[in-house]
């Protein structure tokens, strides 16, 4: 096959087993496999041990949307727009786990905008926690005594009211 | 692996996306946090969307109050300026301590600008101690409103004992400056004096760096020099000091023209105006979405503004030029300035009402007239306003 490059399909499969077929134009906005390509590791289906299917499907419904090429500068201005959306909406998860689970995905694959957009998504849901609440949720161990605790809090006191 | 861990890697990311009143909070989750938070290398490149405007305003007449007062007639508010309309949300915010005594003095002795200028978060305001005639002084504070932290600085006597108005008359003819450098994130001042008080002295210019805690004499000098009237603040833009001043361009002949400083190589540059503002003689420094920008007021036979011509200059590294960006013209109100302009380009402007105090208003080039009212009023002259971004500056000092 002798297509251009725009066509060929690359193969991922996901932690549990399952099976993706992406275009290789889309799939390079993962730096983590555009190296493997690169590598010319990529000739069967590239293993991510660390995605389950539920995370890449979503990574992979993020990347094509982002692959995506305006026409003309009308269209540019739209698509932008349109993106936006698609990113706010992105990150609406249902459940906290998946959102830690994309940060985690965006990482190991190394695509910074999604990167950006979940941790960005992350730090909307925690500014407004306490600092148990922030413990709680990255699994901290608090390991400043009561009396260390006291003292940094009072540093800057007016920041918790 | 548990559901919720997150590599510190990550953790650091998403604490770069944090608004500075959460991390502040969050130094106390855990030592880790507390001191990769604290740590130069986050304060360095931490850097937020959030934008505020710092209005400072009296609603007494300061110029009918006892001289040498050391009254608390100053308040200051901080606006959310978050591209929308202007204002947001207004809150009372305390400044440090001794601004309020510093800024009573000079605004009694007609110092020009009390706050000096606005980089990188900080807020740097510069006041005039007079004491006993040795120990008279002039005194920098700078301020990150966002972690409520200041530092002060005083400015080295470069002449004990002259008489209040020996003092006040060569300060009319220094130039101060203010700015963050782009490169290493450290503060800087640049104070530019001519010592024997004539636009014809000696020049002498001094930097001073957080980083280090001194002043050094520095060899550059600027270009030209400033008039008496001329404004003494520089406006600091990109990684350089801008100030207005007064020189020779060529053939002897004089004309205003713009000095730089780049904060990073200290060195001094000149920037040439157009054509049509060589020889305006109401030209003000300001800065716009951070571009140089230069106001030209036109006033009428009886000296009252009636409109500000608004320059901004294009840097694409090679060339500096001006353009004119739009004229604000009132209809039906009396205009004393431009104040600010916010993140989304609107002008802030005091007007005067016909009881003679001023209000804020907001003015929206797009659509050519005062757009809003900020809702705030108080006496004339008593207006400053800054905008400023947040970030963790000082945290560590």
């Amino acid at each position: 096959m002798s297509s251009s490059s725009s066509s060929k399909m690359i193969e991922l499969r996901s932690s549990d087993g399952e099976t993706f077929h992406v275009e290789e134009t889309v799939v390079l906005q993962s730096e983590t496999i555009k190296q493997m390509i690169d590598d010319d590791c990529a000739n069967a289906a590239i293993p991510l041990p660390n995605v389950t299917s539920m995370t890449l499907a979503k990574v992979i419904e993020y990347i094509k949307k982002h692959a995506e090429k305006p026409k003309d500068d009308d269209d540019k201005k739209v698509a932008e727009e349109d993106l936006k959306k698609f990113d706010a909406e992105f990150v609406k998860v249902d459940q906290e786990s998946m959102l830690f689970d994309l940060v985690r995905a965006a990482n190991y694959l190394n695509i910074k905008s999604l990167l950006d957009l979940t941790c960005q998504a992350v730090a909307d849901s925690i500014k407004d926690l306490s600092v148990e609440e922030v413990r709680k949720k990255f699994n901290i161990q608090n390991d400043f005594t009561p009396e260390e605790e006291a003292k940094v809090r009072k540093e800057n006191a007016w920041a918790f009211d | 692996m548990s559901d919720n861990y997150i590599p510190l890697d990550i953790q650091t990311h998403i604490m770069k996306k944090l608004p500075v009143n959460s991390l502040i909070r969050f130094r106390c989750v855990s030592k880790q946090w507390k001191s990769l938070i604290d740590s130069s290398k986050f304060i360095k490149s931490y850097q937020n969307t959030m934008n505020h405007l710092l209005v400072r305003y009296s609603l007494k007449y300061l110029y009918t109050t006892e001289f040498f007062s050391f009254t608390d007639e100053y308040r200051f508010v901080s606006i959310i300026d978050n591209n929308a309309t202007i204002p947001q949300h207004k809150s009372p915010i305390t400044v440090p301590m001794p601004v309020n005594i510093r800024l009573q003095y000079s605004e009694v002795l007609h110092l020009p600008g009390n706050i000096l200028g606005s980089s990188h978060g900080l807020i740097c305001f510069y006041g005039f101690l007079f004491g006993n005639f040795n120990e008279n002084a002039e005194l920098i504070v700078l301020w990150n409103p966002s972690i409520r932290k200041s530092v002060g600085i005083v400015i080295p006597n470069k002449l004990p004992g002259l008489s209040l108005l020996e003092y006040v008359s060569e300060l009319r003819m220094s130039c101060i400056g203010f700015g963050v450098c782009p490169e290493t994130n450290d503060p800087k001042i640049v104070k530019i004096n001519t010592i024997d008080g004539t636009p014809y002295g000696y020049w002498e210019v001094q930097v001073y760096t957080l980083s280090s805690k001194v002043w050094k004499k520095v060899s550059v000098k600027p270009p030209c020099k400033k008039r008496d009237y001329q404004q003494c603040e520089g406006v600091s833009v990109k990684g350089f000091i801008y100030w207005l001043m007064y020189g020779e361009i060529d053939s002897g002949v004089k004309s205003n023209l713009i000095a730089s400083f780049d904060l990073t190589n200290e060195e001094f540059g000149q920037v040439y105006l157009p054509d049509g503002l060589l020889r305006s003689p109401r030209l003000r420094l300001s800065k716009r979405n951070e571009c140089l920008t230069v106001l030209d007021y036109e006033a009428d036979n009886n000296r009252v503004l009636q409109v500000c011509n608004v320059w901004m200059m294009k840097d694409d590294d090679v060339t500096k030029s001006f353009t004119k960006m739009f004229s604000i013209k009132l209809s039906g109100r009396l205009f004393k300035e431009v104040l600010e302009f916010g993140k989304n380009g609107d002008a802030i402007i005091e007007t005067i009402e016909d009881d003679g105090h001023s209000v804020l208003q907001v003015y929206d080039p797009s659509l050519g007239h005062i757009s809003g009212d900020m809702g705030m009023d108080g006496s004339y002259f008593s207006f400053s306003v800054r905008s400023y971004m947040e970030t963790l500056l000082l945290l560590d000092e």
